[in-house]
């Protein structure tokens, strides 16, 4: 069963066609890679998937639930149920330390914030990011974009949407990264949906996707 | 939501912020203190206004008064019309005319003599006869306005003193001598002695006679150095001692049939070459100046509240402009917005409407301080106002009410349009 299905998937900006009738089906707890050329519309995608961008034609569906005419109050409930985000510009709270950003959702959407807690700094110590009272504005590019990505896992869902989760870290660290993603997707079962570049990630998915011309083409 | 999560919730929404948060709700504070100070002393002083300037004269009743001057302590006759019976009688004779209450002078010196604040004092006067029917029917009750010679072995003389006169005591001459400033109710119940036929300046044949007195009532509507007693006992002692002149009123009270005829009464009056005041001849005299002086304070009030209320909106608006991206960050992570509603509700709406109350109630406290340190400063106005902090419950919660219905209804329509704007939107730079 396929946790994401998109049909005939379409946006545009004023005169610039970005997607054009694009299908995807996305089995649980399934690794697709993402690639294509800067500006070709990964990341529109990607806010399409995550239903933050609702401008869009054709169909939706995520966990079966056809997302096209739902409530805002149902769509937030959607996101909060299946999807984690890690965006690429992280979209961390400057003023708040790295646990805070991380069980934000959890504070926000009245989940176990005890076991939200527990689970952050789990995730932040395998990561091997500080616990401390530091702002996040204050740490490295590299820690803010880990510290999104735990953000991202904390509240267990069901599809992981990474806009180049691993675009700040340096090698070493793009390894720890994937390890510990791949090492919880075996748990959790979530799927991995990642814009990437580097080579040594596209070797781990499942399968690579490349969007070219508005439409998704496998990569073989 | 348990309350231990919303205030965890509250604490990780200001981090960062508290300063703009504090200045925000400082803003609405000083604002509310502010409205209800200006509004509190500017009631105040329209209210002491209208204490300085009204008269108790009913609508239906034309006050008619001699049009010579009274420049001292008896009426002094510039060439002017005198009221004489005659005119009386033609008066009464109108079918506009219900009623009226004649006002005699004493033709005879006179002298007060009394105890004020445990010092002696004592002052010529002029005795005003005036009937039972000037004081009014709630007074009569408690006054025995019928009085002659023969009752000042067993009764006080009642008296009516002049407001007018109890103000030019207090800032004439209480405040340059040091003395205590006199109210219209702290004179009541005041006994004194009078003496007739005698005054400081003038003497006649036959012997002084002395009464004891007391002050029974306050009125506005008495001539400026009169002192009111019953009409009776003036008409006694001026047969007493000047048998040989005729009677002169000092007033005619007219009660008219209807309120509506009181214009025509004032043109018969005019023309017989006597003035004629009334309640709105009085008032209109009164509402130049407290018009000015309202207009102007309207007009601070009303700047004071445009200032306010932009600044409560601005700041309000400004708070939610800097969070733009902090709730788009929390709808893209799936917070609902019932969620968001609710901190909006606890940070705009709970929180201003503590900040409002707290600055009503230190405005509120600003006033009455205001009003007390002024009143110790001068017997004047102590003598004329109980305060000059006025607090109209009504009015003081509508205008925290419009203010705060104002500033959070534009918060709550921008914090609605936030939550309407896609979230990519609100995540952009």
């Amino acid at each position: 069963m396929s946790i994401i299905e998109a049909r005939n998937i379409e946006r545009s900006f004023d005169d610039l066609t970005v997607l054009s009738g694009l299908d995807l089906d996305v089995a649980q707890g399934e690794f697709l890679a993402i690639v294509g050329r800067s500006g070709v519309g990964k990341s529109t995608l990607l806010a399409i998937l995550g239903t933050h961008d609702l401008d869009h034609g054709g169909t939706l569906k995520i966990a079966d639930t056809p997302t096209n005419d739902l409530s805002s109050g149902a769509l937030a409930a959607l996101r909060r149920d299946y999807l984690g985000f890690v965006f690429q510009d992280f979209y961390l709270l400057p003023a708040l330390t790295a646990t805070e950003n991380v069980i934000l959702p959890t504070v926000f959407s009245g989940g176990n914030l005890e076991k939200a807690r527990v689970h952050a700094r789990d995730i932040l110590d395998k990561l091997s990011l500080r616990t401390d009272e530091t702002p996040t504005s204050l740490l490295s590019r590299g820690e803010r974009q880990r510290v999104a990505v735990a953000r991202g896992l904390v509240n267990r869902p069901s599809v992981l949407l990474a806009d180049e989760p691993s675009a700040s870290l340096d090698e070493e660290s793009e390894n720890i990264l994937f390890d510990l993603l791949d090492e919880l997707r075996r748990q959790q079962n979530f799927a991995l949906i990642a814009v990437v570049h580097s080579t040594g990630v596209l070797d781990r998915a499942d399968r690579i996707l490349e969007l070219k011309d508005g439409i998704l083409h496998e990569v073989v | 939501m348990k309350s231990s999560e919303v205030k965890l919730a509250l604490h990780l929404w200001n981090r960062g912020h508290w300063k703009d948060y504090i200045f925000s709700q400082g803003m609405l504070f000083t604002a509310s203190l502010l409205l209800v100070f200006f509004i509190s002393i500017g009631l105040g002083v329209q209210n002491l206004l209208d204490r300085f300037l009204s008269s108790d004269l009913p609508a239906e009743q034309v006050r008619v008064t001699p049009s010579g001057m009274q420049v001292g302590f008896f009426q002094t006759e510039t060439g002017g019309m005198e009221i004489t019976e005659e005119i009386k009688s033609e008066l009464e004779n109108s079918p506009l005319v219900e009623r009226i209450d004649p006002q005699i002078y004493a033709h005879v010196p006179a002298l007060l003599r009394g105890q004020l604040g445990g010092q002696p004092y004592y002052t010529d006067i002029t005795l005003e006869g005036v009937t039972g029917e000037f004081l009014g029917d709630s007074l009569l009750e408690n006054i025995n306005w019928s009085y002659t010679l023969d009752d000042s072995s067993s009764r006080y003389l009642p008296i009516i003193l002049s407001e007018n006169l109890l103000l030019l005591y207090n800032a004439g001459f209480a405040e340059s001598n040091n003395l205590l400033g006199l109210t219209p109710d702290g004179v009541l119940g005041t006994e004194c002695i009078v003496t007739l036929g005698r005054s400081s300046i003038a003497d006649l044949d036959n012997p002084p006679v002395t009464v004891r007195a007391r002050i029974e009532a306050t009125s506005r509507n008495m001539n400026l150095f009169a002192i009111g007693v019953p009409f009776e006992f003036v008409d006694e002692m001026n047969s007493l001692f000047l048998p040989d002149d005729t009677r002169r009123f000092s007033a005619l009270v007219i009660t008219a049939k209807r309120a509506e005829d009181v214009p025509e009464i004032v043109r018969m009056v005019e023309e017989t070459g006597l003035r004629a005041e009334t309640r709105r001849g009085i008032a209109q005299k009164a509402e130049i100046l407290v018009g000015a002086v309202t207009a102007a304070l309207s007009a601070l009030a009303a700047a004071i509240l445009l200032s306010a209320l932009s600044s409560a909106i601005h700041t309000l608006v400004a708070d939610l402009k800097n969070r733009r991206f902090a709730l788009g960050v929390l709808m893209a992570l799936g917070t609902p917005h019932d969620r968001l509603a609710m901190i909006f509700a606890f940070q705009i709406l709970f929180m201003s409407f503590i900040s409002m109350v707290l600055g009503a109630v230190l405005g509120c406290l600003l006033a009455w301080g205001a009003s007390t340190a002024l009143l110790s400063l001068s017997p004047v106005l102590r003598a004329a106002v109980d305060s000059l902090a006025v607090f109209p419950a009504g009015w003081l919660a509508a205008g925290i009410g419009v203010m705060l219905a104002a500033s959070t209804g534009s918060a709550y329509i921008f914090f609605g349009r936030i939550l309407k704007t896609p979230v990519t939107r609100l995540l952009r730079p």
